[in-house]
């Protein structure tokens, strides 16, 4: 039998679902993918080689799968930045709750079309899912969010699920 | 990444474990990839402010591991594979200039019609992780992939 934990999903917390973020747009250049490339080690000629890229499939340079998560912060002044160096009011926000720790609970993605440089990208986003689990170390509530980015075409090119784990 | 390199559908077997890769990410790296996604937080970067967090150096940046994951298999699928799925979770801290040993294994393969150009295609499951130097598994995740058919190429070039 399993005991039944004290609820903490409120209804106010429970409104929080379907809560969209505005939406944002990037442009993609090749000096934005190259530089990605370089800071994440991956020497793929696809990536910055433009006579290597326009003779692939693709008919030109592209970027690495996980470049969209690149442009994802917004600039904040330094003065807007909490002790931990993260800004006070990050694109997402997450519901208030009493459960003080926030932790990654993981990234899902499903690719459609390759990002490709000159692309500009809309990435829209909101919180499908709210609930709570009980874990080991007690009360635990899952925030979940589904971005899908588009491109100038209006082509689906990814849809990320990513949950946040409340503790 | 050369033609004579591309791997075929054909070429994998389940069970079969993908090419590891390793990485040992250091303070230039992670530098950059704080620069290039735009990432102020101080366990990235600072190492006096990381240990009086209870930390016992600098943080690598969680999406940083999913990206050498997404690495992992576009080096292995090559230029005429696509990676059609990833998902990683990260379980522990994975610090400054320790080996990240990125690996995988063939869970299943099976045909199917792609949905994006409607022609037969073949499609891998595939088990990721991520270990340190001790073996233990820093991040768990998993991908599809689909690899070109050798039998498509054949008629392609009859035609």
């Amino acid at each position: 039998m399993k005991t039944v934990a004290e609820s903490l999903m409120t209804d106010e917390i429970r409104a929080w679902i379907g809560r969209e973020t505005p939406p944002w747009t990037t442009q993609v250049t090749a000096l934005d993918v190259k530089r990605f490339a370089v800071a994440t080690d991956d020497p793929n000629p696809l990536y910055y080689d433009e006579e290597l890229a326009k003779q692939s499939r693709h008919g030109g340079l592209i970027a690495p799968p996980l470049f969209y998560m690149a442009p994802l912060t917004d600039p904040v002044p330094e003065s807007e930045l909490r002790p931990d160096g993260l800004p006070y009011e990050g694109r997402f926000p997450i519901p208030p709750t009493s459960l003080p720790r926030l932790m990654d609970g993981g990234t899902e993605i499903e690719f459609f079309v390759p990002i490709r440089v000159g692309d500009t990208l809309t990435a829209r986003s909101k919180i499908v899912d709210i609930y709570q689990k009980e874990g080991r170390s007690g009360t635990l509530i899952f925030v979940v969010r589904e971005t899908r980015y588009t491109n100038q075409h209006d082509a689906l090119v990814l849809i990320e699920k990513g949950a946040s784990i409340l503790r | 990444m050369t033609e004579g390199q591309q791997l075929y559908f054909e070429d994998v077997a389940e069970g079969m474990p993908l090419p590891s890769l390793e990485k040992t990410p250091s303070n230039t790296l992670l530098f950059l990839y704080s620069s290039i996604t735009w990432n102020p937080q101080r366990i990235h970067f600072d190492k006096d402010y990381t240990q009086g967090e209870g930390y016992r150096d600098i943080v690598v940046h969680g999406p940083l591991r999913g990206a050498f994951l997404s690495q992992l298999l576009t080096r292995w699928i090559g230029a005429g594979g696509v990676l059609k799925k990833l998902s990683y979770a990260n379980r522990d801290i994975a610090y400054v200039n320790e080996p990240l040993v990125c690996k995988g294994r063939v869970a299943k393969k099976w045909r199917e019609q792609n949905e994006q150009n409607e022609k037969d295609a073949g499609y891998v499951e595939c088990e990721v992780w991520l270990e340190n130097g001790q073996e233990a598994r820093l991040t768990l995740g998993s991908a599809t992939v689909i690899l070109p058919l050798k039998a498509s190429t054949a008629e392609n070039a009859s035609t």
